[in-house]
């Protein structure tokens, strides 16, 4: 019996607080089943359904990057009632995971390339994949220069302040942090996102640039790009709509004839402006 | 066995031969004008003990008048054993007159893709996310969901059986094979039948439908009028096989000795059927739908939507009841006593009882605005224009580029059922009109 809407079980091994307000939890978890550990490979910029059980699912980008294994991360927003509950679960708790799904960011063709991550909030979640996946020892090399900007409302809305640090100090990437505005213990950088890419003027020669956040940020950051003269198909980011099947059944996250449960998250500027103007 | 006839006084022997070995399913039978409401399963009737009366000779009239739909036909239904006693007045030369009237309310797709599914069962022990030492959380398939004798449709129509072909590029896809879909798909034999005379509302060949198209069927039944002379008789079945299996149904009922093989006669009299059903339906056909999407991808932001979806109550009717329509939602149904949501962690606190439930798939509806809305607020699909628009674009437009074919059959029930009449028949029309005067190029421009 295929029964493509049934979880995996995983184990929450590890809960970070990420944020201040703590609207954003990270979750490390592994899998119950060896068997389904060794099965559950997935590339930067997929997404799994995480089930608390009693309660529902929802779509979640997985945070960790493949070359970490054993286990997956996925940070989590407190939004509604199944991310509340998810909110409300503990260590050693027990959810549902199944995925990976859809498609995930264009690896291959980024090696060679400069690579500029532009994240805001909470959408560095599903750049910190790639971004980790880069970093690794084995594919450092296969990739040009690293530049990432990253940015919040405030210090408190900055997630994974314990890897940025790391980021921070390595020297083979450009690490700009920004937040809109910072507060009495802040005293680094402030402005928001797009303007601090106009300052950071990064080249679009042989670059890609992968973005993703609020949705207002990353309208103004294509702007930005685009200025910088990044090309449509220079340009990716990751999209959200309301999912339930995540494998292209369900019928409620389409745009145009793409679904981005199947055919997403991931996609180029170039493939947005095809795309018709629905999300 | 290619061919068989078989008078309709011996069709209820025939269901009930069949259902020796097979789940028969037929239009159920409905009092009300509206003709049958959806398929239902067959039960031969008991034989009557001796001595007492046989069902048919109650008076079935007054019961008739009496019984609701759903306790009418063979006690499925709410009724209950009642229902099973009434189902017995049904006189059995009633069941051709139903097959006549053309359509179900329902649709065919009903039987393989319920309105209402368990998808999966949980259990989960002790605190709610399990015992902290990973177990004490269960994941299973609920009892009882999947078929387990095989099945036979019969009386299924041309545009409902080829609605199935339709679905099964949803469902039987390689990426993510649904078994829920696809093991009903493939334990059902669909036994259809021709539409003598297709209904007002019957476009099936505007998408390359025919009122005796054989997509997605297994045999195709002709329903033969009696001949003059004929007196005592209704009138025939001749049913002509399409697949092995349908070959093998009727090698099955001819071994039984309840037909026979088609005459001369009875082949010209299909191909009269035929000709003249295509001859009624071909009168006020709406364009053909099969080049629609060449339009459509130009007048995504045409002012046409911001008319046409004025009168659309989002009622969703016209996507409840499409053969087509595959939509659906997931929700969790806890078994009452323990429920999570919003409670803090149960670590430490007192024991809670073990939550069991259930996580359904249930129809849903592009037409509903909640169908797109994001928890933040932010709904893509805001206004009744979006979605009208999607449902336009998703059967005519999308649904083709992905799977090259029109996610429409013709069926007509959108038509029928919608309460302020928004016939899709006139959209196609009109859309295909701005294609013709050029509108689409240049909006696209
Ligand atoms: C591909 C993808 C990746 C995502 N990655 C992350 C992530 O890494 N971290 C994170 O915090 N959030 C992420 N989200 C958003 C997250 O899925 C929603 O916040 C979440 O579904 C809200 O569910 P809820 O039960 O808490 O809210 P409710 O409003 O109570 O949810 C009801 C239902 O609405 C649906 N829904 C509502 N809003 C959204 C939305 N924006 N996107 C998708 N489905 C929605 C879900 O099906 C959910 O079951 C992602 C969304 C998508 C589509
Ligand atoms: S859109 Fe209307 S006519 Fe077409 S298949 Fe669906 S219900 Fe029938
Ligand atoms: S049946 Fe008619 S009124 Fe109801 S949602 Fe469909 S088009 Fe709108
Ligand atoms: S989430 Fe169901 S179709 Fe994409």
């Amino acid at each position: 019996m295929r029964n493509p809407y049934l979880p995996d079980i995983a184990r929450i091994e590890k809960i970070i607080q990420e944020t201040a307000a703590n609207d954003v939890k990270t979750f490390r978890v592994t899998f119950v089943d060896d068997e389904v550990r060794e099965r559950f490979s997935y590339r930067p910029g997929q997404f799994s359904e995480i089930s608390v059980f009693g309660v529902g699912e929802a779509p979640i980008s997985i945070t960790s990057s493949p070359t970490q294994k054993g286990y997956l991360e996925f940070s989590v927003k407190k939004m509604g009632v199944l991310t509340t509950a998810l909110h409300h679960s503990a260590e050693g708790d027990l959810i549902g995971i199944r995925g990976p799904y859809g498609n995930w960011f264009p690896v291959e063709s980024m090696e060679g390339k400069n690579l500029v991550f532009i994240g805001g909030g909470i959408g560095l979640a599903p750049l910190r994949s790639l971004i980790n996946y880069v970093l690794d020892d084995e594919n450092r090399g296969r990739f040009n220069d690293v530049t990432i900007i990253y940015g919040a409302r405030s210090p408190g809305d900055l997630v994974f302040k314990w890897e940025l640090e790391k980021w921070e100090k390595r020297r083979d990437i450009d690490f700009y942090l920004t937040v809109d505005k910072g507060d009495a213990g802040w005293s680094g950088r402030e402005g928001f996102v797009p303007t601090v890419l106009m300052e950071v003027s990064p080249s679009p020669e042989n670059a890609v640039t992968i973005t993703c956040g609020p949705p207002i940020m990353i309208k103004f950051v294509i702007q930005n790009l685009l200025k910088l003269g990044f090309t449509p198909a220079q340009i990716v980011t990751t999209l959200e709509m309301r999912m339930k099947c995540g494998v292209g059944k369900c019928g409620r996250c389409n745009i145009g004839s793409k679904y981005v449960c199947k055919d997403g998250p991931v996609f180029t500027y170039e493939e947005l402006q095809r795309m018709p103007q629905e999300y | 066995m290619a061919a068989l006839k078989i008078t309709k006084m011996a069709l209820n022997s025939v269901l009930a031969l069949m259902s020796e070995r097979w789940d028969v399913f037929v239009p159920s039978p409905s009092p009300a004008p509206g003709g049958p409401s959806g398929f239902r399963l067959f039960e031969p009737r008991p034989m009557p003990a001796p001595g007492k009366p046989g069902p048919s000779e109650r008076d079935s009239s007054v019961n008739r008048q009496t019984c609701d739909e759903d306790t009418l036909w063979n006690g499925t239904g709410q009724g209950g054993q009642k229902g099973r006693d009434r189902e017995n007045h049904l006189p059995e030369e009633r069941l051709p007159q139903f097959l006549r009237r053309v359509l179900t309310v329902k649709p065919l797709k009903e039987l393989f893709f319920p309105r209402s599914e368990p998808i999966l069962g949980y259990c989960v022990d002790g605190a709610f996310g399990g015992n902290g030492d990973g177990t004490g959380v269960s994941v299973f398939m609920p009892e009882g969901v999947l078929p387990g004798k095989p099945r036979v449709v019969f009386g299924a129509r041309p545009c409902d059986a080829a609605s199935l072909t339709v679905l099964d590029r949803v469902f039987a896809d390689e990426a993510y094979p649904d078994d829920f879909y696809i093991s009903r798909r493939k334990n059902t034999i669909i036994v259809g039948l021709g539409c003598n005379v297709p209904a007002p509302t019957c476009f099936c060949p505007a998408t390359g439908g025919d009122p005796f198209g054989t997509a997605g069927l297994d045999v195709l039944a002709y329903d033969l009028p009696a001949l003059d002379g004929d007196g005592s008789s209704q009138g025939h079945y001749l049913m002509k096989a399409v697949t092995r299996e349908g070959e093998a149904l009727l090698g099955f009922l001819s071994e039984a000795h309840l037909g026979e093989g088609p005459s001369e006669s009875d082949e010209r009299a299909c191909m009269a059927l035929e000709e003249r059903a295509r001859k009624a339906i071909a009168a006020g056909l709406p364009a053909d739908t099969q080049s629609l999407g060449r339009v459509l991808g130009g007048i995504f932001n045409h002012p046409y939507w911001a008319t046409l979806h004025e009168k659309c109550l989002g009622c969703a009717a016209c996507t409840y009841l499409c053969p087509t329509c595959h939509c659906f939602d997931i929700s969790e149904e806890p078994d009452p006593g323990a429920s999570r949501s919003g409670g803090e962690s149960p670590k430490g606190g007192p024991e809670r009882p073990r939550l069991t439930g259930v996580r359904v798939r249930n129809w849903d509806s592009c037409m509903f605005p909640i169908f797109t809305l994001h928890t933040s607020g932010h709904n893509p699909r805001p206004t009744g224009l979006e979605r009208v628009r999607q449902r336009v674009m998703h059967k005519f437009y999308y649904f083709p580029e992905n799977f090259g074919a029109v996610a429409c059959v013709g069926c007509g029930r959108c038509v029928k059922y919608c309460p302020v009449n928004l016939d899709i028949r006139e959209v196609i029309s009109h859309i295909a009109a701005l294609g013709g005067t050029g509108v689409a190029e240049s909006i696209s421009a």
